[in-house]
């Protein structure tokens, strides 16, 4: 694996807990996971998971009650770290009292970079975020498709190499959300690990390289995409020419045959995989392409957090 | 962290300023007073508006201010003023205008248009955005303390500096000691902005911040009076009782709640902020405000505050020779009327009941008994046949320290006994004014008597800012350790 960004090693949160208040609230529970250089990575949970809790601990907004977490290699809440971080929190309340050119100018500065930098920075931001024409007026005149896009930007200001966006698409129009995925896109070309806590299951599928799916502070699944979204063991034939007949050819071999304009689909085994592909060649059918049917990542999502017990 | 992030924070701390509406609110009407001040032109006699339309003070004042008669000015048309009148005047503007406008206003107002600063960088969503830059919490936080202060700096310029420079423009005025009130009332400011950032962090709530902050304010200033009383009271029961060896009470201990409200009084006093202090200190680097008084002597802190009605006074005559002497010149008998005030060494003239008894032999006439502010003395009345013309004459006998004073009138009996004249004259002796015997009557004045940055502990100007700035580091470092301590 590249260079680990993010380390996160059996860390455990408990809220309101102590000699008064009795037990507490356990929103982490020995989480742990490790993020590459580069990579996009996906937090999936429902509400209550305690992915914003994860993110706050590393952003040391939050305090951990045990375990180990580091960014860069140094204790989360360390300033050289966090230096190195952007954040884009779910719900945020930006300075009122700023404009967005005034925003983005103070939050360049707070991140250390000087004036000269962000004079060349800020509007290539805004462009980018479509943000350009509105960045002189003050943040409280944004509607909130408008006060995401500037959140984004103030979230990259300094070119960091994490980028941790909690809800980045929430209130955004489809317009937006594809500009977002653009956004995402070209950070992980130029090498930065980008951090997506999300509820929008279709997004995460499009953009991330890998998910982790919480719920109740532990993790329940970990992986790629593609790991995490199981073959169903039904398969689409694309055929060259379709001929009529096909569900006597093949039809008895699984089950649920369904025909298509182009060829079929059908529930089999791999068995039944390989005699199906034999007949259809003795049939001097020509195959064009075999896909296996994956459950996408919300029904995966479904299918896994239904199986946690209340 | 850098300068960049540094010169970042303090450039939030100002949009956040000049964003706030009360601030604007506050420096518009702060620009009212500058604005006149550069408007209008006083000047020794006369008053001048937007250097066109000029008014004699005395024309405002139709009572006849300072003629000492309290009825219509003799000759309104010649009145001068008695110098330092102006001064006076502006001087008594310029510390209304700071002392109780800026001061006590600006402060509440102040107070309760930034309180909201930390609680708002604390509500949920601010403060993620925030606290995830790589500035340290105690950073932020002092950056909200900073920008409350920029507040108050940049209005105090304004309005002190602003009005300063328009009184030396348009009335040639200039008091370096009023600059000086802009840091005073930046350190007023300081005390009560630390406590409600804390409160803020605390509660999280801007309501509460104002609200505690507001309740504060007097209840400090409420401790330090008791304080100040209690020490006032006792002071006096002590300089009574040196002065009465005769009457020293058999020591008796003092009862326990006394004790324990003292106690708790003076500890108070000595760890609370002393905010009243800040009003102190700048009112000592002022100019003296002088009171427009006829005569002042300051080793006695004697004051005659009017001449006596319709008279004008000698101008060779001696207060420690033969007398201050006024004349007047009366239509009937003789032509004049004359009242001198003397005052003499105990040492050459005798004790003050030695010369009431040689007085009473020579007159052949008992005193009353009277009193010139507050001071026991002895009044003698009788009438003179001077050369067929009968002269009204009275003596007043008291004491100051170590020096006999005696004041005589001396005028026409017929004259001197109009209803008119007795009024003036009772209201000329009245005029005479000893700071002592004020001083004693007003427990309050002991306090700021003894303030000053040379005086004991308890009264020391130092002491009172080393302590006051303490309890601001104290207040601010408990904010930052909660502060440190939250999770979002």
């Amino acid at each position: 694996m590249a260079e680990t960004i993010v380390s996160v090693r059996d860390v455990t949160k408990v809220y309101g807990g102590g000699l008064l208040r009795g037990g507490g609230f356990r929103a982490l529970d020995g989480i742990s996971i490790e993020v590459g250089r580069g990579q996009v990575f996906g937090l999936l949970g429902p509400n209550g998971a305690g992915k914003t809790t994860l993110v706050k601990i590393l952003l040391g907004l939050a305090r951990r009650t045990s375990g180990d977490a580091q960014l860069f290699g140094r204790p989360v809440g360390d300033a050289q770290a966090r230096m190195r971080v952007g954040y884009l929190p779910e719900g945020h309340r930006l300075p009122q009292y700023l404009t967005g050119i005034q925003m983005l100018e103070l939050f360049g500065m707070m991140c250390g970079r000087d004036r000269e930098y962000l004079r060349k920075r800020i509007p290539e931001l805004l462009e980018q975020v479509g943000m350009k024409d509105a960045a002189a007026r003050k943040i409280r005149e944004y509607s909130k498709g408008m006060t995401q896009r500037i959140g984004l930007a103030q979230a990259m200001i300094h070119e960091p190499d994490l980028v941790i966006l909690d809800e980045p698409t929430d209130g955004v129009d489809p317009v937006g959300r594809a500009a977002v995925r653009q956004i995402v896109q070209n950070l992980k070309e130029r090498g930065t690990t980008v951090f997506i806590n999300s509820h929008l299951l279709q997004e995460v599928e499009l953009i991330c390289d890998r998910v982790v799916i919480m719920a109740k502070g532990k993790i329940l699944r970990e992986g790629s995409i593609a790991e995490l979204t199981p073959r169903t063991g039904r398969y689409r034939f694309e055929l060259e020419p379709a001929p009529p007949l096909l569900a006597s050819l093949v039809g008895e071999l699984g089950s649920n045959f369904e025909a298509l304009p182009n060829g079929f689909e059908l529930q089999l085994s791999d068995a039944e995989l390989d005699q199906c592909v034999d007949r259809l060649r003795n049939a001097r059918i020509s195959i064009r392409g075999i896909t296996a049917r994956r459950l996408n990542l919300e029904q995966a999502f479904i299918q896994l957090v239904r199986k946690e017990p209340a | 962290m850098n300068r960049f992030t540094l010169k970042g924070l303090f450039l939030d701390a100002l949009y956040q300023v000049l964003d706030n509406l009360g601030f604007r609110i506050l420096l518009i009407l702060f620009l009212v007073p500058v604005a006149m001040s550069f408007l209008v032109s006083f000047g020794e006699q006369e008053v001048s508006f937007l250097w066109a339309w000029d008014l004699r003070y005395v024309d405002l004042i139709p009572d006849g201010f300072g003629s000492g008669s309290g009825g219509a000015m003799p000759n309104p048309g010649e009145y001068q003023l008695p110098p330092g009148f102006r001064d006076s005047l502006l001087q008594t503007i310029a510390t209304t205008l700071i002392d109780q406008v800026a001061d006590k206003f600006g402060l509440v107002f102040g107070i309760a248009a930034i309180s909201f600063y930390v609680p708002q960088m604390l509500e949920r969503g601010a403060a993620d955005v925030v606290f995830s830059k790589p500035v340290s919490r105690m950073a932020l936080f002092l950056s909200r303390y900073v920008a409350g202060l920029i507040f108050v700096g940049v209005l105090a310029l304004v309005l002190v500096g602003g009005t300063s420079l328009g009184l030396a423009v348009s009335s040639q005025y200039f008091d370096p000691g009023l600059l000086w009130s802009i840091v005073t009332l930046v350190y007023g400011f300081a005390i009560f902005h630390a406590i409600s950032c804390t409160i803020g962090v605390f509660t999280r709530n801007s309501i509460a911040s104002i609200l505690l902050t507001l309740v504060f304010m007097p209840v400090n200033c409420g401790l330090h009076k008791g304080w100040e009383s209690i020490v006032a009271s006792e002071r006096q029961e002590a300089d009574y009782y040196a002065r009465h060896p005769d009457k020293t009470p058999a020591i008796e201990e003092d009862s326990a709640a006394y004790a324990t409200l003292r106690t708790g009084l003076t500890v108070y006093h000595v760890l609370a902020p002393k905010s009243r202090d800040a009003t102190r200190i700048a009112q000592g680097w002022r100019k003296g405000f002088e009171p427009i008084a006829e005569f002042r002597d300051e080793d006695l802190g004697l004051e005659v505050l009017e001449p006596p009605a319709g008279f004008r006074r000698e101008p060779r005559s001696s207060f420690e020779g033969d007398g201050l002497e006024w004349l007047a010149a009366v239509p009937e008998g003789s032509g004049e009327a004359r009242w001198t005030l003397r005052s003499q060494d105990m040492e050459v003239i005798g004790t003050r009941s030695s010369l009431v008894k040689k007085l009473r032999k020579e007159l052949s006439v008992d005193p009353v008994r009277s009193d010139i502010s507050g001071r026991y003395t002895d009044r003698f009345e009788w009438v003179e046949d001077r050369g067929g013309e009968k002269r009204l004459r009275r003596r007043w006998v008291f004491q100051i320290n170590s020096r006999i004073l005696t004041l005589d009138y001396d005028a026409e009996a017929t004259w001197a006994r109009t209803p008119e004249q007795e009024t003036a004259a009772q209201k000329f002796v009245a005029s005479i004014q000893i700071e002592d015997a004020l001083a004693q009557q007003m427990s309050q004045a002991d306090y700021d008597s003894f303030f000053g940055w040379t005086a004991p502990w308890q009264f020391n100007a130092w002491f009172s800012v080393g302590t006051t700035i303490a309890f601001i580091v104290a207040v601010l470092a408990l904010g930052i350790a909660k502060l440190k301590r939250i999770d979002f």
